[in-house]
């Protein structure tokens, strides 16, 4: 019974297409006497997303430090960012353009517990990071997910979506953008050798849909 | 006929989406400040008992003055070659200095300049943080100097520079 109604119409499709056959056997036997175009109009469509934009706008900057005390930058929003912007920051659009099921996930693949100075020298950083949504035609934050400290060989993954505090899979579609702020706190030693200290901090991002 | 129309529902079906993935690398950037400083342990005296005219006088530098370093960084450890000691009724006398340095300050042969204290010592540093290190100096009266100086007491100083790059 449950394959009865989809079989029902092939046996109608192939009676069609012998009898379509017959017919052009028909022709090809006679003389024909003029063109007969025939034209069969066939629905197609696709969907196409808006192209995601992501962008590293800008870098985690601890500044100046004593050795023997420590620095934090907090990971920041937009609205909050009174440490002179110092977190990183990234900045994503185009996200959940449907607002379906789809869910926009982060990671942080290259995040060294330490910065590397002069004569390969080691700095001492642990993170934090925020993620916050906006819709973009208000520039208001529809919600923030804050993760909490990590460290190198750990992932922090920020899903987006069915995230309290950020939106849920039934928001009706709109435009959002998506800011991801990382901070954190370096402890410099007493006595670290001074000197500039750099690392490099990768964020991989993916669908999932 | 047909097989166009299959074709092209393929193609509205399976054509691939845009691509979902990138990364993103940004910079993390620290400076740590600059933290040198020298202080001085002790002088350089040739004792006192009064010396011979003519006859030379040496202070070795583990019994001479001493300075202490601290640093962060690498630093260069300089002193001047001699000084002119002043003495009665403004008559000079010539001290030259030997300069040497060890990470203690109880060393009984610390490691000599090897050009001269004017040519100065670059303080070791290895690893995350950098260290203390101790400057001896010690003098020589030559014999030739002392031979036609002045009775009396003679005094001078001199400094003991550290040079690094402030961060």
């Amino acid at each position: 019974m449950m394959h009865r109604p989809s079989f029902l119409p092939l046996v109608r499709a192939r009676s069609r297409q012998l009898a379509a056959v017959a017919a052009f056997a028909l022709c090809a036997g006679g003389a024909p006497v003029a063109a007969q175009p025939i034209n069969a109009t066939v629905a197609t469509g696709l969907i196409v997303d808006e192209a995601l934009i992501a962008a590293a706008i800008q870098n985690l900057e601890f500044g100046s430090m004593s050795p023997g005390g420590s620095k934090l930058v907090s990971a920041k929003d937009a609205q909050t960012c009174t440490d002179g912007c110092m977190s990183g920051k990234w900045r994503f659009q185009n996200l959940s353009k449907k607002g379906s099921d789809r869910r926009a996930n982060l990671q942080f693949t290259a995040l060294p517990d330490s910065l590397t100075g002069p004569g390969g020298a080691k700095l001492g950083v642990a993170y934090n990071a925020r993620a916050c949504v906006y819709n973009r035609a208000t520039n208001l934050s529809v919600g923030c997910v804050t993760q909490g400290s990590t460290t190198q060989g750990s992932t922090l993954v920020v899903p987006i979506n069915k995230v309290p505090g950020s939106f849920g899979d039934t928001s009706p579609p709109m435009s959002r953008d998506m800011y991801l702020w990382i901070g954190g706190t370096a402890s410099p030693r007493p006595g670290q050798r001074a000197g500039d200290y750099t690392g490099v901090i990768t964020v991989f991002f993916f669908y999932t849909n | 006929m047909g097989r166009p129309i299959i074709l092209a529902l393929l193609l509205g079906v399976a054509l691939p989406v845009a691509g979902r993935a990138q990364s993103l690398p940004v910079n993390a950037h620290a400076t740590v400040t600059s933290s040198v400083s020298i202080a001085r342990l002790a002088d350089l005296s040739f004792g006192a008992v009064a010396l011979v005219p003519g006859v030379p006088a040496t202070v070795s530098p583990a019994n001479g003055g001493m300075a202490r370093v601290d640093y962060n960084e690498p630093t260069t450890v300089t002193a001047p070659a001699f000084l002119m000691l002043g003495g009665p009724a403004g008559a000079l006398l010539r001290v030259d200095l030997v300069c040497a340095s060890h990470a203690t300050a109880t060393a009984t042969a610390p490691v000599t300049f090897p050009a001269g204290c004017a040519g100065g010592f670059a303080t070791p540093i290895s690893g995350n943080v950098g260290g203390t290190h101790y400057v001896y100096i010690g003098g020589t009266l030559a014999a030739a100097a002392s031979n036609a100086a002045l009775a009396g007491s003679y005094a001078g100083s001199f400094s003991v520079t550290v040079t690094y790059v402030v961060y």
